[in-house]
């Protein structure tokens, strides 16, 4: 271990001991960076298998990050790993039952980042569950499912595929736009690929020439 | 110098399996590729082999009795061996069903050839006909001259006489075929011819591997024989006076087992990975599991298996009188030592998912992965949290008729769900016997609850003949992925006519 890895590790165990939040956030996945910043203690809410699958893929690869996913028995777990989840450190809990509150509530305690499919929560459950979420320095993301005061809302549009024609090809890549609604924030919105031909996910360069003042 | 006695029981499989049968029958087990992997003698006699396949088998002796390898009770069936061997004397090592070793007590039964006879008067009068003794200085050797002794008697090796001795053996009791080919195309016949090669060259072109079977070659085998520890009685126990019909009643009781059953393992270093809980009630066995931990059980994790598997229903039907907790697998202490700032994150994550175990039931949490196959549902691995998935198949394997994985589908249907596609004028579009569609795509519902939509566009047929040699199971298939004018894609299959939705690209 490094000198400085060495302090900020026994900053943090300082930190620990005195009972303050160890960490303001969890890092994103590179590609959203500048548009996201996922602070612990919040829930956000997105609308798609691929985008709950993103930003678990931030805290899972570059925090060593424990996930878990509750109430999704359509989680696909090949899609999530080439998206940068390692599955080691995945929880999955297909069906919750009727009393899902209490296993989201109880895995909050010991994993990062929780993805909650397809449930939607009540304002008081929410307001108690922000409580826990900041005591416990993790965050919920909400896929298909409304989340009143969630920090952010995160959503899928325009979305084209290509590699596939009328009979012939296969799915090779996609581009959407990925919109991210903060509360107090103007919406954020860019092109990406989602993923590319190779496989990886980054912004589309604008193919608009720039403008430049010309006498 | 410590001398090795080799025990041998030829033909196990056919003794540990076919023991109920008449001695003078001729019996054989057959391992799973359907080819013989032994026989008893009489079978022999008509001309059966090792490595025959079943039809030649019985052409040559049309009453044989075959039976099905089971490694499981070929172990099973030698503990009680060992049990009588260890009560002669002790240390002794198994090397596989069959075949074990232990140091001579000559001096006990005053000499080797003694200590052999007692040793096989013993097994004889157990029932075991067959037994074979080899002694030597070394364990190769030793085993070797078992092979080579008569029906209940001993052949001995003088000490010092190992290489002698191994001279004369063919090169195939060295258990190599890939290398014991290529000595023989070099022109070697015996350990002999092997044994005279100079080690450095044989070090250089054989590698490790090889230089081991130089070793023996020379009658140099300085392999320990591992001694079986007698297992030391490490069940931990809770027995209830008067019977107990209540979980928590069970639960609470069981704690200074659970931990004396924790604190017994501590003292010998070592902590359990795999125990199995066996639950008595009324007098009788009344439910039993083996569970596995993905680090160790501490005693509130075994309290937690109990306490689920109470809640099997039934199993506290009758008055639960006794609970035994049997280690199953050992790792020792210091591969699982815990960081020097306490529990590491991993430990409170363990806990954290046990308690979700508590309130959903152990099967409901599960474990991620990802394994090889042709379609999406193939491909997820999932396990009960803590299990080992078992039946993993490769993911670098070829898997022809496999749909072109990249992209994954973001959602894995576990069953798929009923779909309707139409052509142009509304009528259902299906796959033709020769792999061709009879209509174009052009309106499609992928869910019974969806909207339908018109087609964007669409890719395949990949047909998969799926198990076409077997009648009953036999599938045939055509997959399709299928894009939607709102962008959403999907991957759909046609069965007899029917299609299906398996997965999203969401």
């Amino acid at each position: 271990m490094s000198r400085a890895a060495l302090i900020d590790d026994l900053r943090a165990k300082v930190r620990q001991l005195e009972g303050r939040p160890q960490v303001a956030s969890l890092t994103v996945h590179p590609a959203l960076s500048g548009m996201l910043d996922l602070q612990v203690g919040h829930a956000y809410t997105v609308d798609s298998a691929t985008l709950a699958m993103l930003v678990m893929a931030g805290p899972s690869s570059h925090d060593g990050a424990w996930c878990a996913v509750v109430g999704a028995d359509d989680f696909g777990m090949e899609a999530a790993q080439s998206f940068g989840v390692d599955l080691e450190r995945t929880v999955l809990v297909p069906d919750p039952g009727e009393d899902w509150l209490a296993v989201v509530a109880a895995l909050v305690d010991v994993v990062s980042v929780v993805v909650v499919a397809g449930r939607d929560i009540s304002a008081r459950d929410a307001q108690r569950m922000a409580a826990r979420l900041y005591e416990r320095q993790s965050i919920i993301i909400a896929w298909d499912g409304a989340w009143p005061r969630a920090r952010a809302h995160v959503r899928l549009t325009d979305v084209v595929w290509h590699g596939v024609e009328r009979g012939s090809g296969h799915l090779q890549s996609r581009q959407a736009t990925i919109e991210v609604q903060q509360v107090g924030r103007p919406a954020a919105r860019r092109r990406f690929w989602l993923p590319d031909g190779d496989q990886q996910v980054r912004a589309v360069e604008s193919l608009a020439p720039r403008l430049r003042s010309v006498g | 110098m410590a001398r090795i006695l080799v025990l041998w029981c030829p033909d196990w499989p056919v003794v540990a399996q076919l023991s109920d049968l008449p001695p003078d029958t001729p019996t054989a087990v057959l391992e799973r590729g359907g080819t013989v992997l032994a026989c008893s003698p009489r079978a022999r006699e008509e001309g059966v082999r090792r490595g025959m396949r079943r039809r030649d088998a019985q052409a040559r002796c049309p009453e044989l009795v075959l039976r099905d390898h089971d490694a499981d009770a070929d172990a099973r069936a030698f503990e009680p061996i060992l049990a009588l061997i260890e009560s002669l004397s002790p240390g002794v090592a198994p090397l596989r069903p069959g075949l074990c070793a232990l140091g001579v007590p000559a001096r006990y039964y005053g000499g080797e050839i003694e200590a052999a006879a007692v040793i096989t008067e013993q097994l004889v009068e157990h029932g075991l006909w067959d037994v074979r003794c080899g002694i030597a200085d070394d364990l190769f050797t030793a085993e070797q001259a078992a092979r080579r002794a008569p029906v209940q008697e001993a052949l001995v090796v003088p000490a010092g006489g190992s290489p002698d001795f191994v001279r004369e053996l063919p090169l195939d009791v060295l258990d190599d075929a890939e290398m014991v080919d290529l000595l023989r195309r070099l022109g070697l016949r015996t350990l002999g011819d092997f044994a005279r090669l100079p080690s450095r060259d044989v070090h250089t072109r054989f590698g490790p591997l090889g230089a081991m079977a130089h070793r023996l070659a020379r009658g140099e085998d300085h392999r320990l024989v591992a001694r079986r520890e007698v297992p030391p009685d490490l069940i931990g126990r809770a027995v209830f006076e008067p019977p107990l019909t209540s979980s928590e009643a069970i639960a609470f009781s069981l704690r200074t087992a659970a931990e004396s059953f924790v604190a017994a393992l501590a003292g010998r270093g070592e902590v359990a990975t795999a125990v199995r809980i066996e639950i008595d009630a009324d007098g009788a066995l009344a439910h039993e599991r083996a569970w596995r931990h993905p680090r160790w059980f501490s005693s509130a994790d075994l309290i937690d298996r109990v306490r689920w598997q109470l809640q099997v229903p039934g199993v506290i039907a009758h008055p639960v009188d006794e609970v035994r907790i049997v280690p199953e697998a050992l790792a020792t202490l210091g591969e699982h030592a815990e960081s020097l700032f306490g529990g590491g994150v991993d430990e409170q994550v363990e806990r954290g998912v046990a308690r979700v175990q508590s309130l959903v039931g152990p099967e409901a949490v599960r474990s991620a992965g990802v394994q090889g196959g042709r379609d999406p549902r193939e491909r997820q691995l999932t396990a009960p949290w803590g299990d080992r998935p078992v039946g993993v198949r490769a993911t670098d394997a070829p898997w022809p008729g496999a749909i072109p994985s990249a992209p994954a589908p973001a959602r894995v249907l576990p069953e798929p769900v009923p779909a309707q596609v139409v052509g142009a004028e509304g009528q259902s579009v299906v796959v033709t016997g020769r792999g061709g569609l009879t209509g174009e795509p052009a309106r499609f519902r992928p869910r019974p609850d969806e909207a339908w939509q018109p087609v964007a566009a669409w890719a395949g047929p990949w047909p998969i003949d799926d198990l076409w040699w077997d009648e009953h199971a036999a599938r045939r298939v055509a997959r399709f992925q299928v894009v939607g004018v709102d962008g959403s894609a999907w991957l759909m299959c046609v069965e007899n006519g029917h299609w299906w939705t398996e997965a999203r690209y969401d």
